[in-house]
């Protein structure tokens, strides 16, 4: 699904230069639950950046549901992250002006779908994250909880191949979180590869899979259940990178 | 993002947008209305006199003292004017058209003083009149020299037998039938004959309705101060008014040359609360049209600043720039064309206001949808650089912490 190789990041500014990656290697295997942890400053937001198509990076090659996607230009990577990506972020980022139903439409309008296939896609969405009756509510009118499910539902209209989360319970009490992520292992449970950045460690467990990240690269690398192998596209390359398997 | 939404999400901000709509509005009304009036002035200032305003030269002599002969000095100075180079006809008259002063009277077709007479500029001037004017004669005849007499005042000067009117005057005198060749009465109830009918002329008064009906009668009206038209050579006019000045003053020591202007200067003094009018107008409407596109700017600029965020997780959800420049021009032609809406309201009851309280004319309609165009146009122009400063929001922006 994901396979980065050798990828460098580094944000320059006039007087200083920031390695955010250093030569990181790393594969994301089909219907996989990943979970990326370290601390602030080690990488996890350019990581979940480029995996999800939103920068671009200097060095490496980076393949993505079989297209490898290191060259392409700014429009392509829009359409391509509208149609292979989904997107949890930790603020939800719902647009307060629209309502559910139209805040879950907005990346199917960008994919240009027939009005008819939209309005089943966002039903069905709004109806997997409990929230079919309330389509008519603006954000602000819903809690934490069930904001981050309509932007967990917003991404799953898109019917996506990678669901890309970046702290999804970050801002959310211990009970909604737990719902939050009950909702994700639903979704992984039906077979959608999930990539999660998170702090919690809590959380990370719950994960098939968790890659700990230091200064930028792949530092540490657990598989959560023991008695599952290491996908082969998993394992790390020695010798292209500065990092150990632990499992 | 479709129209629906966009429509909504105004709606559920409509602080901004209903100000932005509202300037629209006003905009579009005032100018409209503004631009109609401007245009009827130029339309005013930019009429056909008949006259060949710029190849003529009015000068204005006073005489004095008790042994004055105005007749000879008449004479003497259109000999004079006519002899020098450059001039190609000179002729001395009651009034000068277009300058805002002149006489008027009435003319009836029948001796009857109690119908209603015609309203004309009245004008006494030579058989040299109509070539000193440059004023072209549709039919008939000019006055014959010996129809030309001297009108003192210590004459009493009868009723003239041949006048020249315009074309216009003969329409309201006689509707139905050739004028040419009538008998027409003054108030006196005294009769003329009209022997030519000039095509067309204006008369002194720029502002008057019956600017274009003209009587002239033969004569050489000689007062103490006398009024000298003198047309010149095309392209020699500027050159000859202090010619004509220098020799009128020095070959007549028994009067003084009040003034040697050139017909257009006296004729755009007549119009220059026109042109005032023009000018104050076509600022405001400029400057109403720069604020209304600043506030637009500024609205989007505010727009992009405070929805960073939004724009960033649109283009995270899969928007190109295009679409991002799209949504802006889009949300910017929704506000304009209810700002348009609201205005042709507004434009339809300012210009009936003006129509009834200040009697100006029913407001020329086509202008509404070249304004609503200008704005439209305005307002895409003016909202392109904010819409591609949103469209350069990196998508990273969405996994950004607050």
């Amino acid at each position: 699904m994901l396979q980065m190789t050798d990828i460098k990041k580094i944000y320059r500014t006039e007087l200083v230069e920031t390695h955010a990656l250093r030569n990181m290697t790393l594969a994301v295997d089909e219907g996989e639950f990943v979970a990326v942890t370290g601390p602030s400053g080690s990488g996890k937001t350019t990581f979940l950046n480029i995996a999800g198509l939103l920068e671009s990076f200097e060095h490496g090659s980076f393949v993505l549901d079989g297209k490898d996607v290191s060259h392409l230009n700014d429009d392509e990577r829009s359409v391509y992250r509208n149609r292979k990506i989904g997107f949890i972020f930790q603020s939800f980022n719902l647009i307060p002006d629209l309502n559910l139903f139209e805040n879950v439409d907005v990346p199917l309008r960008y994919r240009r779908l027939p009005a008819g296939e939209r309005k089943q896609r966002i039903e069905n969405a709004l109806e997997t994250v409990g929230l079919a009756s309330r389509m008519k509510h603006l954000p602000a009118q819903l809690s934490g909880g069930q904001q981050q499910r309509v932007a967990i539902a917003r991404a799953l209209a898109g019917e996506p191949r990678l669901l890309l989360a970046d702290e999804p319970t970050g801002n959310l009490d211990s009970a909604m979180a737990g719902q939050v992520m009950e909702l994700l292992e639903s979704i992984h449970a039906g077979g959608t590869t999930i990539v999660m950045v998170t702090h919690d460690p809590d959380l990370a467990r719950r994960a098939g899979r968790n890659i700990h990240l230091t200064d930028g690269r792949v530092s540490d690398h657990h598989v959560a259940h023991l008695q599952e192998e290491i996908p082969r596209s998993a394992q790390l390359e020695t010798g292209s990178l500065e990092c150990s398997a632990t499992t | 993002m479709g129209i629906g939404p966009m429509v909504s999400s105004l709606l559920r901000n409509k602080t901004g947008p209903l100000l932005v709509a509202l300037q629209i509005a006003v905009t579009l009304a005032i100018v409209i209305n503004s631009l109609f009036i401007v245009l009827q002035r130029i339309e005013k200032m930019s009429r056909d006199t008949g006259i060949d305003v710029d190849n003529v030269i009015v000068a204005n002599v006073r005489g004095f003292g008790d042994d004055f002969d105005v007749a000879d000095s008449i004479r003497n100075d259109i000999d004079l004017l006519k002899s020098i180079p450059g001039v190609s006809a000179a002729t001395v008259t009651n009034a000068v058209p277009l300058s805002g002063g002149g006489s008027g009277t009435g003319l009836r077709t029948v001796a009857d003083e109690t119908i209603d007479a015609a309203s004309a500029g009245r004008y006494q001037w030579s058989e040299e009149g109509l070539d000193a004017f440059g004023i072209e004669l549709s039919r008939g005849r000019n006055f014959y020299p010996e129809e030309v007499h001297y009108n003192l005042p210590t004459d009493d000067t009868p009723a003239p037998a041949s006048v020249l009117v315009t074309q216009e005057l003969a329409d309201a005198l006689f509707p139905d039938e050739d004028a040419l060749g009538k008998a027409v009465y003054w108030g006196s109830m005294e009769q003329s004959t009209i022997v030519g009918i000039i095509g067309h002329m204006h008369g002194s008064w720029v502002g008057w309705d019956k600017l274009g009906s003209v009587v002239v009668q033969p004569g050489k009206p000689g007062r103490t101060t006398n009024t000298y038209i003198v047309r010149v050579e095309p392209g020699m006019r500027d050159g000859l008014l202090p010619v004509i000045e220098q020799q009128l003053g020095e070959s007549n020591r028994k009067r003084v040359v009040n003034s040697v202007r050139s017909l257009e200067e006296i004729a755009a003094r007549s119009y220059r609360r026109d042109r005032g009018m023009a000018i104050i107008l076509g600022v405001v409407i400029t400057l109403l049209i720069g604020l209304t596109a600043l506030v637009i700017v500024g609205l989007s600029s505010f727009h992009v600043t405070q929805r960073t965020r939004q724009i960033g997780t649109r283009r995270a959800l899969g928007a190109r720039r295009r679409d991002i420049v799209k949504q802006f021009m889009l949300e910017n032609w929704i506000v304009t064309t209810a700002g348009a809406l609201l205005g042709t309201l507004l434009t339809v009851a300012v210009a009936y206001w003006l129509e009834t309280s200040f009697s100006l004319p029913r407001l020329d309609w086509t202008l509404l949808p070249a304004g609503i165009l200008t704005l439209w146009v305005l307002s895409t122009l003016a909202v392109i650089e904010p819409a591609r400063r949103a469209a350069s929001v990196p998508p990273a922006i969405a996994t950004r912490s607050v």
